[in-house]
């Protein structure tokens, strides 16, 4: 069946099965940065922003997306043009082998996007879900504090946060 | 869903009830999905996706606390209408189901049909005393939340029927509730969990209900807990024996992370602290 969506930003038709699921829909289509980590729900390496929301990809059905609009890290930035949380998680230390980042950007976007100033116990609450088997979790709860600053610093200087 | 070919996007309830009705046993309401996509369903063909339907919002008025059926559990733990309902045991389950992340996804409808032994919403609505209105092609009825998870909900709605709303009562002027859950870590599945609602009257008990889950497939109220508790002043000693009481009276099934000793141990702890917790908001309402 066909599967219309808005995917950072572009208007994308997809060719999906029936009972595909939301991860695989993207990563068949080229958006990787969405991983597979336990395909039940409990890990949020497969986190997607649908409407703005954090979903777990690997427990939605392809299908539940039509007409939405979705952001994966692919639409937050690139290596040349890094989104603020992406600088931070790198400065911070809090990424060693990866996996579990995308996600856990996302769910810190949606986060700075509802609290531009959150507290630790905020991040904390938004990270919930998302598990890291490298670094622990203290690093990206700095990062998330430290990006929520960056964005306030440029949106006070009039640069406007993405 | 291996014969699933297609989705259907209603923007009614109505509409979604025509579609029900139209491929009776092959068609299939969809809610949030984390369960659905695990379902091993050769029947369904058709998958009816309630996200246009509206059912989200939740509101007081003057008989309750009205919960749509398609309100998420992350939308229930902050709802500045379960608060003011005084009903903080409601916004304890909702942020213990799953984590925050499946909480965006987590839909009150969907805990309550789609009931598992670790759902956490209907242990403590069964405990407020919750309705749930169905409703059909062909009419709307109701049903208690106590009488929904006697046996399996899906079980209980006709065909082409939908929950679209739970009714939660106002809370009594004196009332506490408070809900707890237990599990290995906190996203492992519950070893068990206790919901609790008590009315104060003078210096006693006027009422109370004590509500087991996760020990069997459905949960249950704890009769004889409860009657060791009206009546009584609501201290530490009641408590305990509320919670003697508990463990004599629990059923509890076979589970290979704990033995049943352990979980019948862990019902009795979980009654005595949630019965402190809920007694200490019902006393706080009545200052």
């Amino acid at each position: 069946m066909k599967l219309t969506a808005t995917i950072n930003g572009v208007r994308r038709t997809l060719e999906v099965a029936p009972r595909a699921l939301l991860i695989d829909a993207l990563r068949d289509a080229g958006y990787t940065s969405v991983k597979r980590g336990c395909e039940t729900g409990d890990c949020g390496a497969c986190t997607v922003l649908v409407d703005g929301v954090p979903l777990a990809s690997c427990v939605v059905f392809a299908g539940q997306v039509e007409g939405r609009v979705l952001t994966t890290v692919e639409g937050l930035g690139t290596p040349d043009r890094p989104h603020p949380l992406m600088e931070a998680m790198v400065d911070a230390g809090a990424v060693q082998c990866g996996f579990c980042t995308p996600g856990m950007i996302l769910s810190a976007k949606a986060l700075l996007d509802e609290n531009p100033d959150p507290t630790a116990a905020d991040v904390k609450d938004a990270l919930d879900g998302h598990l890291c088997r490298c670094t622990g979790y203290v690093k990206q709860i700095e990062a998330v504090l430290d990006a929520a600053a960056r964005l306030r610093t440029r949106a006070a200087a009039g640069g406007g946060a993405r | 869903m291996k014969n699933l070919a297609e989705f259907q996007y209603p923007e009614s309830v109505e509409a979604a009830l025509a579609l029900l009705a139209a491929s009776p046993g092959e068609a299939r309401p969809l809610a949030g999905g984390t369960s659905l996509v695990f379902a091993a369903d050769p029947r369904t063909r058709v998958l009816v996706d309630l996200s246009r339907v509206g059912l989200r919002s939740i509101t007081l008025a003057a008989d309750g606390l009205h919960l749509g059926a398609m309100a998420t559990a992350r939308a229930v733990g902050r709802a500045r209408a379960v608060a003011d309902a005084g009903l903080a045991g409601l916004a304890e389950a909702a942020a213990a189901c799953g984590s925050r992340l499946l909480q965006n996804q987590i839909t009150v409808g969907g805990n309550v049909v789609g009931l598992y032994p670790w759902s956490d919403l209907p242990p403590v609505l069964l405990a407020l005393g919750a309705v749930a209105r169905l409703r059909s092609a062909a009419g709307a009825r109701e049903m208690s939340v106590e009488d929904l998870v006697a046996r399996h909900p899906r079980r209980q709605l006709k065909p082409g029927e939908l929950m679209v709303e739970i009714v939660v009562p106002p809370a009594p002027r004196h009332g506490g509730s408070a809900f707890l859950t237990f599990g290995r870590t906190a996203v492992d599945y519950t070893l068990c969990d206790v919901a609790v609602a008590l009315e104060l009257g003078g210096d006693a008990i006027k009422a109370a209900r004590v509500v087991v889950g996760g020990l069997r497939l459905f949960p249950g109220r704890l009769c004889a807990a409860e009657s060791t508790l009206v009546g009584e002043q609501p201290v530490e000693a009641v408590f305990a024996a509320a919670a003697a009481a508990a463990m004599a009276e629990v059923q509890v099934a076979n589970d290979f992370r704990a033995s049943r000793e352990y979980r019948r141990e862990l019902c009795g702890v979980l009654v005595r602290r949630v019965l402190q917790v809920a007694a200490q908001r019902a006393a706080g309402r009545t200052a």
